[in-house]
């Protein structure tokens, strides 16, 4: 579909580069009650104490997800300006990834999933942060990520794999499967761990190939966690991969046959702790590739 | 429609597993179907031994008879599709490259003008340019052996694999063998080809249901033996995840055992399984440099294969592709029209279609737990 780019004076600014590219690609945006919306997609977009807040919703005024996806401060590093933004806009599916300082960025995205056996909308939304605070920073590792729930942040779309701590629901991704009746939620309840990155498990930690130094880009799953100890699968995004960027630059493009994709660390990358951490200012090697259809 | 699902038994007087690799030699290769000849004129003799050879398109062949003689006679040959080709003589092996068939003599002699109409249908194989091969198949020994070339996707390639019989009636079994190697010597045994890899699948002497589907790389079968218990190999290229240059020769050999063991079907351990699961010498890749026993995501996963277990999405199954890694630094490839499914809910033979294309459930031989299924696609 389609790729902008630009720089932001402040987070108001960053809406404004989101709304006006969807706009510009078939989504309503409705400015009173800031829901940006497209078929049985609907997210409200508000920018609250320097942060850009995303909420995914069944309609244009009910059915919230049981919390609000952010950009903004991560622990004690604030986002600075202008920064510069990248707009991915598919039919079905938005990606937007800020860079700021440097070396940091930071990331929003929803879409729907087009997984079938869904018994709800199948909208899913994810972001940076959680609705609160992440001041203990980023936990994010090859096999797990979220560790500490409210204060640790796994900075990637459906990675997050432990449940919050202490127990209050707090996630920063959803996707509305309505399984079981259950609405948002990836898990058995809004306490539990979801599967997240476990599902990925051992490939992301493969990467990059010794027997070629490529890293695969691998795809970004979404799984309930069923009674029983079953899952299922509820989304896998069309237009976005994980991947390792040790050999890879932030913002690089790379082409795999008719596809080119755009690589960027999940939130900042450390080559010489590639694997992350808990209570870590950066995320390793561990980022992604979006489907890059610009110049 | 390059896959093939029927049976094979012993009521031809020949071991079933003999005639199961007379199913692959046949389908692999190419050969076409024929029709019911139809005759008009006064001879009574028959057209026996009729065979759509893999070269063959889909025609009606036209015999007609040009010379009397007695217990004679020639017939001119015209293919609809092919056109004149080489007369053939009643009572003589006819061969012309594209069909095959012997004009019988009978007691009423042709006479000038009698025709017969043969048709003709290609092989599946050829008909999806997938066709693969001979380079050698020899029924004389008791091992029966067949090895095949395959040509790729790009049509220039060079993939040889192969299939062979072993056996011992007085232990009841009657085993194949799924063979891959990295050239082909003819004046080597079958085990002693180049870079040969075996592993050996467990079948039967009577009869035998199977599920066998190729594409121009890779052939893939699926056997439900005895009890039943459902018995699958693989042999041919893997998709890599890499270019050419890098990686050339991306093959997998996949079999149900380590080898070629005197096991039979109704074997019950952990050395009889299906090779998908990884980590065992029941499945080899081929890197750049040697044969590795790798590992196959997602068994081994925690969340999909081990502490829970994948079922269905409302009603939907969706089968992961296998990925083949050593489970330390490398990920190489997927498995081609190989699938994890779950067993949840599932059933081994069933079916499901993913964009046209119809996949059957196939269990890892007698175990039905929720990790013991995968799905094969039916190429098309």
């Amino acid at each position: 579909m389609a790729y902008y780019n630009g720089s932001a004076v402040d987070m108001a600014a960053v809406r404004s580069a989101l709304v006006t590219a969807c706009t510009s690609e078939g989504w309503s945006w409705n400015g009173s009650t800031e829901v940006l919306s497209k078929g049985t997609l609907f997210v409200r977009l508000q920018v609250v104490s320097g942060y850009l807040a995303l909420l995914g919703r069944t309609s244009a005024s009910s059915g919230d997800a049981p919390n609000a996806v952010r950009m903004g401060q991560l622990r004690n590093t604030p986002v600075t300006y202008p920064l510069a933004y990248h707009l991915f806009v598919f039919e079905t599916e938005v990606f937007m990834v800020i860079n700021y300082s440097v070396d940091y960025y930071q990331f929003c995205a929803f879409g729907l999933s087009s997984t079938a056996g869904l018994a709800g909308t199948g909208m899913w939304i994810a972001a940076t942060l959680s609705h609160t605070d992440a001041t203990h920073g980023v936990d994010i590792s090859p096999v797990s990520g979220g560790a500490g729930g409210l204060n640790c942040v796994a900075p990637a779309p459906f990675w997050g794999a432990e449940a919050p701590s202490p127990s209050t629901a707090s996630r920063n991704c959803w996707l509305h499967s309505d399984i079981d009746g259950q609405g948002w939620l990836l898990a058995q309840s809004l306490t539990t761990a979801p599967v997240g990155i476990k599902a990925a498990v051992p490939l992301i930690g493969l990467l990059p190939n010794s027997w070629n130094s490529e890293a695969v880009l691998l795809p970004i799953r979404v799984w309930k966690q069923r009674a029983s100890s079953k899952i299922s699968l509820t989304g896998e995004l069309q237009h976005a991969r994980y991947t390792r960027v040790d050999n890879y630059e932030p913002g690089q493009v790379i082409s795999i046959g008719p596809d080119r994709w755009k690589i960027f660390p999940f939130y900042r990358r450390d080559t010489v702790n590639r694997n992350g951490g808990g209570v870590i200012d950066h995320s390793g090697t561990l980022g992604w590739a979006i489907r890059y259809e610009g110049p | 429609m390059p896959h093939k699902i029927g049976f094979v038994d012993n009521s031809n007087g020949q071991l079933a597993h003999y005639n199961m690799l007379e199913v692959i030699h046949r389908f692999c290769a190419g050969y076409g179907s024929v029709g019911t000849p139809a005759f008009t004129g006064t001879g009574n003799g028959l057209i026996v031994g009729a065979d759509a050879l893999p070269l063959g398109v889909t025609e009606t062949w036209t015999l007609t008879c040009t010379a009397e003689a007695p217990n004679a006679g020639t017939f001119s040959v015209v293919g609809s599709v092919s056109g004149v080709r080489a007369d053939a003589t009643v009572g003589v092996a006819y061969n012309n490259g594209l069909v095959a068939f012997t004009i019988s003599d009978g007691s009423t002699d042709f006479e000038l003008g009698d025709e017969f109409e043969l048709p003709v249908t290609q092989g599946a194989a050829p008909s999806a340019d997938a066709e693969w091969t001979v380079l050698r198949y020899n029924t004389v020994p008791a091992n029966r052996e067949l090895i095949l070339r395959g040509k790729g996707y790009t049509g220039d390639e060079e993939i040889f694999v192969g299939f062979r019989t072993y056996q011992d009636a007085s232990a009841d079994y009657y085993n194949l063998v799924a063979a891959v190697f990295t050239g082909y010597v003819a004046g080597n045994t079958f085990d002693t080809q180049p870079g040969a890899r075996l592993s050996g699948v467990p079948a039967h002497n009577n009869r035998i249901d199977y599920w066998l589907t190729l594409n121009p790389q890779r052939i893939a079968l699926a056997m439900k033996v005895g009890t039943p218990v459902y018995e699958s190999c693989y042999v041919g290229k893997c998709l890599p995840y890499g270019r050419p240059s890098q990686y050339p020769y991306p093959v997998v050999c996949s079999g149900m055992l380590n080898g070629t063991p005197a096991t039979r079907f109704s074997d019950t351990t952990a050395n009889h399984s299906i090779g998908y699961k990884g980590n065992s010498p029941r499945l080899g890749l081929r890197s750049n440099d040697n044969w590795q026993n790798v590992y196959c995501y997602p068994w081994g996963n925690a969340p999909i294969t081990g502490t829970t277990q994948i079922r269905d999405t409302g009603g939907y199954y969706h089968p992961l592709p296998i990925e083949l890694h050593d489970n330390v630094t490398n990920l190489w490839g997927a498995l081609d029209g190989i699938y994890y499914i779950s067993g949840f809910n599932n059933a081994v033979e069933n079916t499901f279609v993913i964009e046209g294309v119809t996949h059957v459930v196939i269990q890892d031989a007698g175990r039905n737990g929720f990790t013991d299924y995968y799905a094969l696609r039916l190429d098309n």
